[in-house]
């Protein structure tokens, strides 16, 4: 069941990791779409593609599992948040689902999709943490 | 059998990369134009060059057109059209 959760999230990562930096103009014109300053758009373009793919790495790497689904919970999380406020309207606009890789899904649906994923990663550190916590026989 | 089995997130990453380079095709430069759906003009507007977040803004709004592209001959580039509201910036 941890592997299934972990091979989950690697195969997440690296698709949407890899598919960004392939077509990076785009996603980079997606990201600057959105409704926060270009400045720090610029940054999350790089930034976003690169720890995805890092984070796929760390889940693979038994001894860094721990670190790949706490930044994973991290990431999700961020991306759970700022999706959820775009689909409930809390900024001035709501950009269009163009951001790239999951682009015929709506915002309501990518919330979904990412609160799934969140839960998932959740799951996977329970495991892990019940299974370093169990004594040994 | 185990061993497979512990390798199954590196088969998941070898995988998904592999899907991520065969399914996504870069932007490159072409000889085709860019149109843009102006809500505020009677004729789409030329916009080859400009690009989305930089010199215009997509809003959300279903079975709007915001951009598409033309090869050539004028006619559409298929699955081209982006869906929105154009708003130049």
């Amino acid at each position: 069941m941890l592997l299934t959760i972990i091979s989950v999230l690697v195969l997440v990562w690296v698709y949407t990791g890899i598919g960004k930096l392939t077509d990076f103009n785009s996603f980079r014109g997606a990201i600057l779409n959105q409704p926060f300053p270009n400045d720090i758009g610029e940054y999350v373009s790089i930034l976003i593609p690169i720890i995805e793919v890092v984070l796929a790495i760390l889940l693979i790497n038994t001894r860094t599992r721990v670190i790949g689904l706490v930044g994973s919970i991290a990431l999700l999380s961020a991306f759970s948040t700022y999706v959820g406020l775009v689909w409930v309207g809390s900024f001035e606009r709501v950009p269009c689902g163009c951001a790239g890789i999951i682009e015929q899904l709506g915002w309501k649906a990518h919330f979904i999709l990412n609160l799934s994923l969140l839960i998932l990663a959740m799951i996977g550190i329970l495991m892990m943490t019940r299974t370093a916590m169990s004594p040994k026989q | 059998m185990n061993n497979l089995v512990k390798r199954l997130p590196l088969f998941a990453f070898i995988v998904a990369a592999v899907f991520a380079f065969a399914f996504t095709q870069p932007t490159l430069e072409s000889q085709n134009s860019k149109w843009a759906n102006d809500p505020n003009e009677l004729e789409p507007v030329n916009i080859t060059g400009l690009q989305l977040g930089t010199h215009y803004l997509c809003d959300e709004e279903p079975e709007v057109v915001c951009t598409y592209e033309e090869f050539p001959n004028g006619m559409r580039v298929p699955d081209s059209e982006i869906e929105g509201i154009y708003t130049p910036l």
